[in-house]
């Protein structure tokens, strides 16, 4: 029954080559009595099991091909249509999925051509691709084909109960098996490589840097089914030249295992120590690729030399004076310190601000969160690669850089369950991942979402961001009318183009320099940097935005032409936000939003009956007063605060300066007196005595005065 | 830059099924490999001959995650065609298919005119949606149906000029009638002077008291 469906395959397929061996190897299987039952219908997949590490690259892509046919994942029709077929049905389905593709489809040869080539031309490149590749296959298949094996086990024991259905599976799981890496969906080949990175053994780890000895290894495995004829077979070839025709006793056989082992862990050695180099040349490389970008303002030498001594003070967490970090961030950031820099801010601000209990993130570790799997797996992963596609080290594909934002992205999805992962977000940790590393950007993220505020705007309602971009709104109406009328008669809302500049704090679209320097502002103020920035730029191109006709060219204008400044218009724009104060008009703003909406639901819930309507409607009136009325007093109180709390920091910085006042009076006083000794010492007895008296004359006087 | 019509579209559907490659392919004729995901709404127009008649199409490109919709929705309104797009490799982008239909019935304009495009075709070793059931769900909503790859091009035109000539069909036969506000259709700045008189009567009277 095998031979007949093998042929079958063979009639239908045409792929000659690899069938033949299948059938010859399960042919000897079968002449071996008792091994296995004589009708056993995974042989086939299962013996191409055995096959594809000593012959892989002879007849790979006929394998492949085969593998695709059996990769996809059974749909409702085809296993309506399949089932009469039996057992050679995982054989056949694809081909009626094709017929059933034909008969849609008026162009049937070409179609089915041209899949088919396709298929083989994906096949080829993942077989020349890269080692590291090569290392899952080679890890892959080891581990899965002792999966393939045990089902083979259970089989023999089944024997012949098996229905057609479990046979499929079966099948599908040996062949699944062998050619795992090369044709499973790119999805689980990510999910692969990035789940839970840290839960790999060192045992695992280790498999992978002996891939160059693996002509043993992987036959491990199959060892106890084939007995030890493989691996003398193995022995006597390499040695064959030499003593052609003599027969080695056990003693030379082990003397050569013992030397070959040796070899073997001499490999593995060297493989590590070349990693451990490899790993720091990598780590000096990616810095430098990191923070290849040009910068907005250069960072005079004795600016860095402030920031050293700034830095010094950070592990200290002493209070730095607030004006001081102001001015000297003013002046510009050194690119190689700047994430040191942005955790300093972050520490100056927890100083001052502390966030009320019900506000803080749960407390939980960044290696503790690794270790879980999150509900928003899919999203990051589908985000990954659209992420700075361009930049060098977000672009490799599975690269350290998307892993680590992988990470990163995750840990704060399970993090901040409410927030979990929006889309924006990776743009966020990208810039911090490359500052910093993941443990750091995780802390600094953290900062960013939960101190200053930023989550908001990324819950699933996303009201914070249309409250920002009412505030936008409000800003150019009131700062910028002829801009502000020019954008509404061309029907250009905010959310067409800003929403980016507030969900990905202008790390989408502009050159990363000034993504940097924005950065830098927002560590220091927060969120209403975005919208100083953004009014800056719109203001900066108000003539050219004022130029544009149409509503295209307005919306390529800002989408396009402003990202793309020139370095002394960004710098212009950075001192400019530098020198902006729009934080009541903001907050103000804020309140108007919240008022508007009420009454906006108060006019969507009409009333039936009028005499309650009145009544409700003059309560809700006045208690919208009263509302107000505390909010601006809430604000006097905030305003109050605020300059209890610069009076408080200048008395502070005042009686510092006194202490040192005092201190340098005191040193003062004491070099008087060294000096009144020594001017003693030279004096006669008697000019000293009179000087007493004198002394003692001015002492006098003054206390008779008081009396 | 002459056009009879100017028709709004929407590129609706889940994260990562490709709509901004989709409309960038159908306005640049060009495959972007590097695009960002995008954030908000992004825009799109080109001039298209249907039939004869120059229609400019105003494309808004959606971003496609759920919470997104908040931002988006605003940009529903009067639109005359959509484009709502699954990935042919991934069953959970097709499942989301009911979901994003309601929401364009329910917030575009009544007759808007969608076309079901099932994108990636080109990967069709990694399919988990078929042909066949895809174009039955497409019947069933009363869609039109096409298998596109972005990166090939394959059918991307094709989806944009089907989707346009059914609502000029709808137009001709009356249907549809452009100056119903929230169409989502206009008349083109070569103005429509020839198509049909009464409504060309219609259209310029309305133009005077408008003025």
């Amino acid at each position: 029954f095998f031979l007949q469906g093998a042929n079958r395959m063979r009639g239908r397929l045409g792929s000659v080559d690899s069938f033949e061996r299948c059938n010859s190897l399960a042919s000897d299987k079968d002449a071996s009595p008792g091994d296995s039952p004589p009708a056993t219908p995974p042989a086939s997949p299962v013996s191409s099991a055995w096959q594809p590490f000593p012959e892989e690259d002879s007849d790979s892509p006929q394998f492949r091909r085969r593998a695709h046919t059996f990769s996809h994942p059974p749909s409702s029709t085809r296993r309506r249509i399949t089932f009469q077929n039996g057992r050679s049905q995982s054989v056949r389905s694809p081909l009626l999925r094709q017929s059933c593709i034909e008969t849609t489809s008026p162009i049937v040869g070409v179609r089915r051509a041209l899949s088919e080539s396709e298929s083989a031309l994906r096949g080829l490149p993942s077989s020349v691709s890269a080692p590291s590749f090569l290392k899952t296959f080679y890890q892959g298949s080891g581990r899965l084909l002792q999966h393939s094996e045990s089902d083979l086990s259970k089989s023999d024991g089944e024997g012949k109960k098996r229905t057609s259905t479990v046979c499929s599976s079966e099948s599908l799981n040996a062949v699944g098996a062998t050619l795992t890496p090369r044709r499973i969906s790119w999805r689980r080949r990510i999910f692969l490589q990035v789940a839970s990175p840290m839960n790999k053994s060192p045992s695992k780890m280790q498999h992978p840097d002996g891939h160059d000895g693996s002509e043993l290894l992987p036959l491990s495995p199959l060892a106890p089914p084939l007995e030890e004829d493989p691996l003398v077979l193995v022995l006597q070839n390499e040695d064959g030249p030499d003593k052609t025709g003599e027969r080695k006793n056990s003693e030379e056989l082990q003397s050569l295992w013992r030397k070959a082992i040796h070899q073997q862990i001499l490999l593995l050695r060297m493989e590590k120590e070349n990693q451990k180099l490899e790993a720091s040349r990598d780590e000096l490389q990616s810095r430098k690729v990191k923070l290849d970008y040009d910068e907005v303002g250069t960072c005079q030498k004795d600016v860095i030399n402030v920031w050293d001594k700034k830095l010094l003070n950070c592990r200290a967490k002493i209070r730095c004076d607030m004006e001081d970090i102001h001015s000297t961030l003013k002046e510009g950031v050194p690119k190689s310190r700047r994430g040191e820099i942005w955790q300093f801010l972050a520490v100056q601000h927890r100083v001052r601000h502390r966030l009320p209990n019900k506000q803080q993130p749960p407390d939980v570790s960044y290696k503790e969160l690794l270790k879980q799997l999150t509900a928003q797996q899919h999203a990051i992963l589908v985000d990954l690669g659209r992420t700075f596609p361009t930049h060098p080290y977000f672009s490799a594909h599975l690269g350290a850089g998307q892993l680590s934002l992988f990470n990163l992205l995750k840990a704060y999805s399970l993090l901040d369950k409410e927030v979990g992962y929006c889309q924006g977000i990776s743009f966020v940790a990208g810039v911090l991942l490359l500052h910093m590393s993941e443990e750091q950007a995780f802390e600094m993220l953290k900062f960013l979402m939960y101190d200053l505020g930023f989550r908001k705007q990324y819950r699933p309602d996303m009201m914070s961001l249309q409250i920002q971009m009412y505030q936008l709104s409000r800003l150019l109406h009131d700062y910028h009318r002829d801009l502000y009328n020019h954008l509404e008669e061309n029907e250009i809302s905010p959310s067409l183009y800003a929403a980016p500049w507030f969900l990905t704090l202008f790390a989408s679209q502009f050159p990363l320099g000034f993504v940097a320097r924005v950065f830098d502002i927002i560590f220091l103020q927060g969120t209403e940097v975005i919208f100083k920035v953004a009014l800056s730029l719109l203001s900066s191109q108000e003539t050219s935005i004022m130029g544009c006709e149409s509503f295209e060219n307005i919306v390529d204008f800002l989408k396009t032409a402003i990202p793309d400044m020139t370095q002394p218009k960004m710098e212009k724009i950075i001192t400019q936000v530098f020198e902006m104060d729009i934080s009541k008009q903001l907050h103000a703003y804020e309140v108007e939003y919240h008022v508007l909406q009420d009454e906006l639901q108060e006019n969507v819930n009409p009333c039936d009956e009028g005499e309650p309507l009145e009544k409700l409607e003059r309560a809700n009136s006045h208690l919208k007063r009263q509302n107000m009325d505390l909010l601006e007093k809430l604000q006097v109180a905030h305003a109050k605060i605020q300059s209890l709390e610069s009076s408080l920091e200048t008395i502070l910085t005042r009686e510092n300066k006194m202490k040192t006042v005092i201190q340098s009076l005191e040193q003062e006083k004491i070099t008087y007196q060294k000096t009144l000794e020594q001017i003693m010492k030279y004096l006669p007895a008697e000019a000293l005595s009179d000087c007493e008296l004198l002394l003692k004359e001015v002492n006098y006087n003054p206390n008779n005065k008081v009396r | 830059e002459f056009s009879d019509f100017l028709f709004k579209f929407l590129v609706i559907g889940n994260a990562g099924t490709g709509k901004s490659c989709l409309l960038h392919q159908f306005i640049e004729k060009k495959f972007k490999d590097d695009s960002n995901h995008t954030i908000g709404v992004e825009f799109g127009s080109k001039i298209i001959n249907v039939g004869g008649k120059y229609v400019k199409l105003q494309i808004w490109d959606t971003a496609g995650q759920e919470r997104f919709r908040s931002v988006t929705r605003s940009y529903y309104r009067g639109a005359a065609g959509a484009l709502l797009v699954y990935d042919i490799t991934s069953r959970e982008t097709y499942n989301a298919l009911t979901n994003w239909l309601t929401d364009a019935r329910m917030l575009a304009s009544q007759n808007i005119v969608i076309i079901l495009c099932g994108n990636k075709k080109d990967l069709d070793a990694d399919r988990e949606v078929t042909f066949l059931e895809a174009s039955r769900f497409a019947q069933e909503n009363e869609l039109m149906f096409l298998e596109t790859s972005a990166l090939t091009g394959e059918n991307v035109e094709e989806a944009f000029v089907q989707c346009a000539r059914k609502i000029l069909n709808k137009i001709e036969s009356g249907e549809l009638d452009p100056e119903r506000m929230g169409s989502g259709i206009q008349y083109g700045d070569a103005a429509l002077r020839q198509l049909r008189s009464p409504r060309r009567a219609q259209a310029q009277s309305a133009q005077e008291c408008g003025c």
